[in-house]
Parts: structure tokens; C-alpha cells; sequence
């Protein structure tokens, strides 16, 4: 067993032990249960990166800011203020030596994260490494080629990277959540980088597109548009940039909901007299009732394993979360407080399910509850409406849109943590955010 | 190894079994390898309103891997356009999606709130979370449907609206509800069913753009346009 370096330091409280070796996993592995409540976070040192090339300076600067964004966006890390740093890095060599780690040692640092990025007419080549400073032994090294264009992208792989190392589980920085943005009267798709750079908008049909859902693959968004008059179901390629008609029956079209295999998708449409879910096989568009009844049935998610589905419905007078098998079968109710249940989605490890409710105030904020509906809990707080939560895919964040700043706007909430981090631009009326299921980039 | 590290360390692997099945294909190349990335702006056509090819700042290349360039800025003057192609779709969504183009088709009420209302008839507002008609609203039903008796050429469709209070798709049902039953009592009073058309726009269109009491019982409604 590899004694984590990330083990000491974590018993001063006496609380909290992190060191785990998963027993189904690479043995040399290490754990982390990054939502353990009283976790420290471990003092670490970007510096700026060494650069082999003149013309690199902007891209070493890029890449450090990058990177000390995202490992203090996790739970893992506190960032060490460069200018603290004793060290400089463009005279330091990239491997430390051993009066190097006593000097980083000095500045407060436990890890460090240092590199060298070398330009070539257009493209970075790119050396990341890891250091634990006590142990002084590397943790993690990589080479990334890129285009000069991709320091940041090179960053979050990087931090993606270390991240798995350490927790079994890769970081989900640089991937993107589409979302709803007010455009006049019309509201047109949008997509942004979960840090918040990078905003565009998807569509302008001068339309209502709305309640946008990725497919598996992230190539596709399934959305609900009212351009041809009604509520159907449109798919945008975003290859091609063209839109497709998914489904335009009588009636409300919506949902669309990837299986997790991505051969199925689950629709709500209410061309039966009421809204009720149905499954559709891609490949012959053949479709299967999942719900019958006479009250609304809506908003339907996968489980991760494709056996269950959780739904909205208020056969009991209010809107509820309940859950069904794939068939529709074995329905069984998992809320039972509040007046307006809605939004269920599933956590991408499955053993949650993130909804939006009431609380005792009667403002929505977002919910959790187990897949047996034995214990609910409140992940949001505050005195405006929180709503339509949907996960990173490594499950340790929630996208949520929210009143808290007076206009509506998407933001990034880390589990087990109240900071929300505003990622939809200023100015921009937001909603109905929907993260892409793939960790970036594939 | 103590009782409590035994526990931390079972709900890790939980937490990273779990994740690492959800997750997509491995990004990197093992410890010291080298990653390709590929680079980032490409140049697409997009069948515009216009129809004029337009340069997208998107990289469609590669979605996974596709970046938004940093000259992009924040407004972004990407998107895809309201046309929609009549070609047959590629071959990975010959299946999913319909063979017709919704081009080929005639576009109707797509900008919301361009639909002209009827002026002869009033809209209905209904109570919270409630689809049922209050006596209010039954009443001026009763006045819309002495104006649809008296202009037999009139057809309409009924638009039901929510609040901004509740879930988006839960909202699109409970709108159709109230398109729906107003649509059926207009019925019940002898106009003719085939006149009617019933849209539902939940949440998304709002009268008032408050958030207050006030503006939530404004929004609650059932409106009548020209059906086009």
C-alpha cells in the first residue's frame, strides 16, 4: 500500500483520514472521498511555467492561471498566492532538486505543479508535472502537443488528470453546459465552459428553443422549439449546424433523454389526450408507452444503467418525483414533501437523484434524494428561487439557474459547498442549464 | 488501518466505480504520453435565414474536443439559424429524426408574441397550480363565445401560460391543461371544436416580467390568437 501523500496533514483535527486503496482498482491507485465534510485542502504552488521559447510567455502565464483556477474550483486544493513564491521559475530547473522542495516547503506548499511549455511556429508542446513536496517524489508527469490556441484546454486536461490520480475519478474542467437565454421575446440555445469563459450562442430562429438535453455523445442537443407553432421536438447537430425534427405530434413534443447506450431516447408527448412518457428505439423510431394515466407525467431521466427511469407526475394531486423500471413497471414514489416536485436527474454514480422543491419558505432550491426515496436533502439555500439541477459528469458539481442576484443566471455549485460560481455572462437572462455528459476532451 | 478509514475507503470506491463506468472513453495517454490535440477553428456553412454561408467561431470538427475560439468573445455571433434542412439526414440519424424537413412546412406563430390576438376576445386567468375555470373566467368565456358565434369564420388557438413559479416541463403540461379547458368549455357552449387549436407555452412566455404576486396572477392565462 502507497501511502498518500495527501494522508498527512489530514489528522491535526483528528477528523478525517483520506487515505484509501480501492480494492477493484489499479493497485497503485489512491482515494479520495472528495465529499467527505471536513476534508483540508492542501496547500499547493502553481508558478508560472518555465518556457523553453520567448514567444511562450503568454502561453506559460495562460496555462498557470488555468490551472490554479481549476484545482481551486475543487475541493482538493488551496491555490498558494504566487506572489508569495520564493523560487523563480524561469531560472529553476523542471525536475526539483532537493533544496527546491525545501524552498517550496517554506512558502507553505504540500504540492506543487510546475512545467515547461516550448513554442513551435503555431503549435505548444506542453511538460506538466505533480510534485508531493514532502516525499519529494513525483506524483504525475505528462507531454501535451496542442495548438498554440489550446493552453487552456491543456490546463484542464492536465488538472483532469491529476485529479483521477488522486481520486480515482477525472476532474471535469473545460467541459460545457448548454443553457436558455432570453433574446427579446425568443429564447435561443446557448453553451458555456463550466469556469464561465467561452460563451456562444446555439441558435437564433427568433424563436422559443427551450429545455435543451445533450445526447450521449455530446454531438447533439435535444431541445423543444416552437418555431412550426407548437412544442416539438428538434435535435441541432452541432457538426452541421443543422436542426432536425426529433418528433412534431399533436401536442406538447418534449424531453428527449439519451439512453445511457444512446440507442434510446425517452420523449414526453401528450398527443393521447395528456402528457405521458414514452421510450423511442432510435434506429426504427419505434416507440413504447411508458405511463398511463390520466394526470401529467413529465420529465423523465435515465439511470446510469439504463434500468430505471425517474419521472414527474402528480397522479397524487401535486407534482412528484417518482421512479419506474425501463418498462414502466414497479412505479414507486420518492418525495412526499412539498407542493412542486420537478426537474429529477440523475447523478451520473447513480445513487443520487438532484430534483428541484420547495423549501419550508416555499422558495425552490434543489434537492437530493436516494433512488429509494428513503432521505431527501437540501443542497441549496437562500431567499430566491434555485432550480433545474444538472450534474458534471464526474457527479461533484451541480449546474443550477437561480434568482439569488436578482436576474436569472446559471450557475456552478460544488457539492456539499454553498458557493455558487456565476458562469452564464452578466447581463444575460439564463436558464434550464444541461451539462454535457462528456468529459472533455474525449 | 483504523475502523473509520476502512468506512472512508469503502465510499471512495463507490464514488470512483461509479464514476469511472459514467465516464466517456480514457482522455489521455498514460503517464508521460503524448496527447494530440487537434486545433480548434474550422470554417462551416450554415444555411442561414439568409442563406448565405456564414463563418462559424465554433469548432465542429470534433463537439468532444470542439472549442469556441477565444476571438469568439462573449457575445458570440455563432448559431445555428431558425432554417432547418429538407435534405435527408445523415445516415447516424436516418433513424431518429423525420425524413421531411420542417422547411417544407409552413411556419406558424414562430416568434412569440407575434400571433394576433383576437380583439374581440378576452384572456382567462386561472388560480395557482390550477387548471380549472374560476367563476370569473367561465363568465367571460361566455362573452368569447357570443363573439365566435357571431364571426363563424374565426378560427383561434388557445395559448395556455404559467407562472414563473414551478418546474419547465411540469409548466408546459399544466399549460396545455388550461389551453384545454377552456378550449372544452368554449366547446361545451357550441363552438365548434375544429375552430380551436391548443398550444401550451408554460412558463416561457410571460405577461408580466415580474416576479411578485402581482405579475404570477397575470401570467397564469389562457389567450386567443388568430389561428394562421
Amino acid at each position: 500500500m502507497r501511502q498518500s501523500w495527501l494522508a498527512r496533514g489530514c489528522g491535526a483535527l483528528g477528523a478525517v483520514v483520506l487515505l484509501a486503496v480501492a480494492v477493484s482498482a489499479p493497485a497503485d491507485k489512491v482515494f479520495i472521498d472528495l465529499n467527505a465534510p471536513s476534508v483540508r485542502r492542501l496547500p499547493l504552488a502553481v508558478p508560472v511555467l518555465k518556457q523553453g521559447t520567448t514567444d511562450a510567455a503568454t502561453a506559460s502565464v495562460v496555462l498557470a492561471e488555468t490551472l490554479r483556477a481549476d484545482f481551486g474550483a475543487s475541493s482538493l486544493f488551496e491555490v498558494l498566492d504566487p506572489k508569495g513564491y520564493l523560487e523563480d521559475p524561469q531560472r529553476a530547473p523542471l525536475q526539483p532538486e532537493a533544496s527546491s522542495f525545501e524552498t517550496w516547503k517554506t512558502v507553505g506548499a504540500e504540492a506543487l505543479v510546475k512545467g515547461r511549455v516550448d513554442r513551435d511556429r503555431d503549435s505548444l508542446v506542453v511538460e506538466l508535472r505533480a510534485y508531493d513536496v514532502f516525499r519529494r517524489s513525483q506524483l504525475l508527469g505528462k507531454r501535451y502537443t496542442a495548438a498554440a490556441s489550446e493552453s487552456r484546454t491543456v490546463a484542464h486536461m492536465f488538472a483532469n488528470a491529476v485529479l483521477e490520480e488522486l481520486t480515482g475519478t477525472p476532474g471535469p474542467f473545460g467541459t460545457r453546459i448548454a443553457y436558455v437565454v432570453q433574446q427579446g421575446k425568443s429564447k435561443e440555445l446557448a453553451l458555456v465552459e463550466m469556469d464561465g469563459s467561452n460563451a456562444k450562442r446555439l441558435t437564433k430562429a427568433g424563436s422559443l428553443s427551450i429545455n435543451p438535453s445533450w445526447s450521449r455523445d455530446g454531438k447533439y442537443l435535444y431541445y423543444t422549439s416552437y418555431m412550426m407553432g407548437g412544442a416539438d421536438l428538434f435535435l441541432l447537430d452541432l457538426a452541421s449546424w443543422k436542426t432536425w425534427v426529433v418528433s412534431r405530434t399533436p401536442g406538447i413534443n418534449m424531453s428527449g433523454r439519451d439512453s445511457p447506450d444512446g440507442k434510446e431516447l425517452l420523449l414526453t408527448l401528450s398527443k393521447d389526450g395528456n402528457p405521458e412518457i414514452y421510450r423511442m428505439d432510435k434506429a426504427t423510431r419505434g416507440f413504447t408507452r411508458l405511463t398511463q394515466n390520466r394526470s401529467i407525467d413529465v420529465a423523465p431521466t435515465w439511470s446510469p444503467d439504463g434500468k430505471r427511469i425517474a419521472f414527474v407526475s402528480d397522479r397524487n394531486g401535486s407534482p412528484h418525483v417518482f421512479v419506474m423500471g425501463r418498462d414502466g413497471d414497479r412505479v414507486k414514489r420518492l418525495t412526499f414533501s412539498g407542493s412542486h416536485n420537478g426537474d429529477p436527474e440523475w447523478s451520473p454514480k447513480a445513487d443520487l437523484i438532484a430534483y428541484t422543491g420547495k423549501d419550508d419558505k416555499g422558495v425552490f432550491q434543489v434537492f437530493l434524494v436516494d433512488p429509494e426515496g428513503r432521505e431527501t436533502r437540501q443542497v441549496t439555500f437562500g431567499p430566491k428561487d434555485t432550480m433545474d439541477p444538472t450534474w458534471s459528469p464526474d457527479g461533484r458539481f451541480l449546474a443550477v439557474s437561480s434568482l439569488r442576484d436578482g436576474k436569472s443566471a446559471i450557475y456552478v455549485v460544488r457539492l456539499g459547498a454553498q458557493e455558487f460560481r456565476r458562469i452564464s455572462p452578466g447581463g444575460e437572462e439564463a436558464s434550464q442549464p444541461t451539462w454535457c455528459p462528456r468529459v472533455f476532451p474525449s | 488501518m483504523k475502523r473509520n478509514e476502512w468506512w472512508l475507503g469503502a465510499m471512495a470506491v463507490v464514488l470512483a466505480g461509479g464514476l469511472l463506468a459514467a465516464c466517456s472513453k480514457k482522455q489521455v495517454v498514460e503517464g508521460g504520453g503524448v496527447t494530440q490535440i487537434p486545433s480548434a477553428t474550422a470554417t462551416t456553412e450554415a444555411g442561414g435565414a439568409t442563406g448565405a454561408p456564414r463563418e462559424q467561431t465554433l469548432s465542429p470538427s470534433s463537439p468532444e474536443g470542439g472549442r469556441a475560439t477565444a476571438e469568439g468573445g462573449q457575445s458570440g455571433a455563432a448559431g445555428a439559424s431558425s432554417s432547418t434542412s429538407s435534405e435527408a439526414p445523415p445516415k447516424e440519424l436516418a433513424g431518429l429524426v423525420e425524413k421531411r424537413g420542417p422547411d417544407v412546412l409552413k411556419p406558424s406563430g414562430s416568434t412569440p408574441g407575434s400571433a394576433e390576438p383576437v380583439a374581440g376576445l378576452s384572456r382567462v386567468h386561472f388560480d395557482f397550480d390550477q387548471s380549472a375555470l374560476t367563476a370569473a373566467a367561465k363568465s367571460t368565456l361566455e362573452k368569447n363565445a357570443k363573439f365566435l358565434t357571431a364571426n363563424p369564420g374565426l378560427r383561434i388557438r388557445v395559448e395556455g401560460h404559467c407562472d414563473e413559479r414551478g418546474t419547465t416541463e411540469y409548466n408546459i403540461a399544466l399549460g396545455e391543461r388550461r389551453a384545454k379547458a377552456t378550449s372544452q368549455y368554449l366547446t361545451d357552449l357550441g363552438i365548434d371544436p375544429n375552430r380551436m387549436g391548443v398550444t401550451s407555452y408554460g412558463k416561457e412566455v410571460p405577461l408580466d416580467p415580474g416576479h411578485d404576486e402581482a405579475a404570477w396572477a397575470k401570467n397564469r392565462r389562457a389567450e386567443f390568437v388568430k389561428f394562421q
